[in-house]
This record gives structure tokens, C-alpha cells and sequence, in this order.
């Protein structure tokens, strides 16, 4: 794949040692003297220190026909335009880069740039996803908060999936009392078989239920 | 070159420079519904006092400044900014989000007028009016 970096350091850097081993042909346009020398020690490519901004820098590096361009300027704006120079004036097939503002990325798609990244709405995305695995496990408290019960969808990557209730020595501290598998409702035993997609109710204490919760999802590293 | 409407048009001009500046002393002063928006408000001290348009202190990339202007309703827009890479963003941004139906973009490199193929969107190019005035100038010594 034919790649062209605009600006950026550290990244650039960076990008530079992942896709340097995977056989492509990658030109740097870096307006810093600094990071331009730094670049072209550090790598054997063809570093161009120019303005990317600038229309006749593309000519320069004669780039036309690349895959792709990643852009990594300081400004949004200036992203956009190399962005559009990249695509409109030199055929360049896809253009990532990166948006300080968040609001800009989904300017940036229907204004034609194909990948806009932001860090924090890629943060915000994650916070959202992260929130969405919590969302799995419901919980319920009577008694004024002395019993809790917690509701847990079974995903595949479970390790209690596929297991008998005999089998998982759930910890003494809670007890699986139910379990509901479309359309049915199940009260377990010993030989219940836990099911990928099944929803368990397990009632405790609430000083026990994250220890519970744990045991049912595995620890991440397990996951 | 078009005619200003007399009636309830409106006009946005982005950037207080001394061409912003002066287009919307112009068109304020014809009658027209002008808002006028720069970062730095001292700049508005280059408009006219014959102005009596609106002035908007903030960053015309952000969406919330653009929606202050009403930039929706415009039926023109005048891009002045200093800097070209923000005056090529805002004239993709005001036609391709705002659909307003008339732009003109100020650019320093004009070669970067090749990214504005819109019909929308004029480009007046500082450069090549010197260059143009540069030519007569020679022209008449001869």
C-alpha cells in the first residue's frame, strides 16, 4: 500500500514503525525541520520537509494515486484541506486524520473526509461502550438494601457458560435462585446446565455482589 | 458583478479584516441585514461608522458561533479570514451543512481555489488582483 503522512510528531513516529514492517511505500510531509530530520534517521524513507497544507508540496513528493493519506496537523482545518487536496487533486483513494474539536467528525463525513479521529469522542465512545457492559447486570435491593438481587445475561465468553450450577462452586455468599431461558423460567439445580444467553438471578448481600458479578464474568484477563 | 438585494436578505461576513471589514460596512450601509464575526473584537474597529449591523465575537469554526450568526438564513456569505486553510474549511462547511446559496472566499494561494468546485462559492484572490493591478500599472508606462 502506497501511504502518505502529513505533520504530526510522536504519532507520526509512531505510525511510522507499525506500518514500516508491512511491506508499504509511505512518504512524510512534515513542515517541522526538527521532526522531519528526526524522521528520516529513524526510518529509510523519503521524508519531504514542506507545508502539507500547500498545494504544490503534494507535487513535490509526487504522491499521485496513493492509497492513503493520514493527516496529523495541529489545526482541524488544516486537516480538512489536506485532506482535499489528498483526494480531490491527487486521487488519493482514503484519507484519515485527526480532529481536535469532536464536533468536527461528523462534519468531517459529510463534508467527504472518510476518517475523522477525535480523542475524546473516541473516549466518549468508549465511556458509552463501557457503560453498555454494565448495563448487563441489573440489580434490585430489598429489605432496605440488606438483600440485593442481580440480574446477569450470560455471553459465550463466560467461563460459568456451558457449566452445571454442581460444577461452578459459586462462592457461599450467593445463590443462584433462578434462571430465565426464553421462553422458559427455570428454578436450578445441582445438574442446571448455564446457558450462553441465559439471564441468571443471583440474590446476596450487597457487600458480596461485585465478588459475585466477578465470579460469573471471569476477571478480564480471563475474558 | 450581482446587484445587493435590497429586500430582507441577509449577509454574514467571517473575519474582521480590512476586506470583511469593508464589505460589511458596504452592505450594511445598502440596507442589508449584515452580522459581522471575528475572534478579536478590536477588529470591528476597522468597520465603518456608517455600520449598523450585528457583531459576533467568537470562532466561526465552532458550530455555536455559526448558528449564532443565523447562518442558516443567509443568503450570502463573505469569507475573510487571515488564513486560508480556515477560509476553504468554512466555505465547505456554510454550503455543504448551511446550504447557503452564495459565498465568496477570500484566498491568499489561490492555487487552493481548485478545492472550492462548488458553484456556490466565488473566490476573490488577493495575489492575482496585485498581479492584475501590477499589469496595468506597467502597461500604462509604456
Amino acid at each position: 500500500m502506497n501511504i502518505l503522512i502529513c505533520g504530526g510528531r510522536l504519532e507520526a513516529d509512531y505510525i511510522l514503525s507499525a506500518f514500516k514492517k508491512r511491506g508499504n511505500r509511505i512518504v512524510v510531509m512534515n513542515p517541522d525541520e526538527a521532526t522531519a530530520e528526526l524522521l528520516s534517521e529513524h526510518y529509510d524513507i523519503d521524508v519531504v520537509k514542506t507545508d502539507p497544507t500547500k498545494i504544490y508540496s503534494f507535487e513535490l513528493a509526487d504522491v499521485f494515486d496513493y492509497d492513503l493519506v493520514v493527516s496529523l496537523m495541529d489545526r482541524d482545518c488544516e486537516n480538512f484541506v489536506v485532506c482535499k487536496i489528498a483526494k480531490e487533486l491527487f486521487n488519493i483513494k482514503k484519507a484519515i486524520c485527526t480532529v481536535s474539536n469532536p464536533n468536527n467528525v461528523a462534519i468531517f463525513q459529510r463534508l467527504g473526509i472518510d476518517s475523522p479521529i477525535s480523542a475524546s469522542y473516541l473516549l466518549k465512545e468508549r465511556i458509552k461502550g463501557e457503560s453498555d457492559v454494565e448495563s448487563i447486570f441489573k440489580t434490585l435491593s430489598l429489605e432496605n438494601e440488606k438483600i440485593v438481587i442481580t440480574e446477569i445475561k450470560i455471553g459465550e465468553e463466560f467461563p460459568c457458560c456451558g457449566r452445571t450450577l454442581m460444577d461452578l462452586k459459586l462462592p457461599a455468599t450467593g445463590n443462584i435462585t433462578c434462571i430465565f431461558r426464553d421462553p422458559e423460567v427455570i428454578i436450578p439445580r445441582g445438574s442446571t446446565m448455564i446457558e450462553e444467553g441465559d439471564t441468571i438471578v443471583i440474590a446476596s448481600a450487597p457487600e458480596h455482589q461485585r465478588e459475585l458479578i466477578e465470579f460469573i464474568k471471569g476477571s478480564d484477563e480471563d475474558a | 458583478m450581482r446587484k445587493p438585494r435590497k429586500s430582507k436578505s441577509t449577509t454574514v461576513v467571517i473575519g474582521s479584516s480590512r476586506l470583511g471589514a469593508s464589505i460589511a460596512s458596504m452592505s450594511s450601509m445598502d440596507g442589508i441585514y449584515t452580522t459581522i464575526i471575528d475572534k478579536d473584537p478590536s477588529s470591528f474597529k476597522k468597520l465603518d461608522s456608517g455600520y449598523s449591523g450585528l457583531f459576533i465575537t467568537g470562532d466561526a469554526e465552532e458550530t455555536e458561533t455559526l448558528r449564532k450568526a443565523h447562518i442558516e438564513d443567509a443568503k450570502e456569505c463573505i469569507i475573510a479570514t487571515g488564513d486560508d486553510d480556515t477560509n476553504v474549511f468554512l466555505a465547505c462547511l456554510v454550503t455543504g451543512l448551511y446550504k447557503v446559496p452564495y459565498v465568496i472566499v477570500r484566498l491568499r494561494d489561490e492555487r487552493k481555489a481548485a478545492l472550492l468546485n462548488d458553484p456556490r462559492i466565488k473566490v476573490i484572490s488577493t495575489a492575482m488582483l496585485s498581479l492584475q493591478s501590477y499589469k496595468s500599472i506597467r502597461a500604462l508606462e509604456e
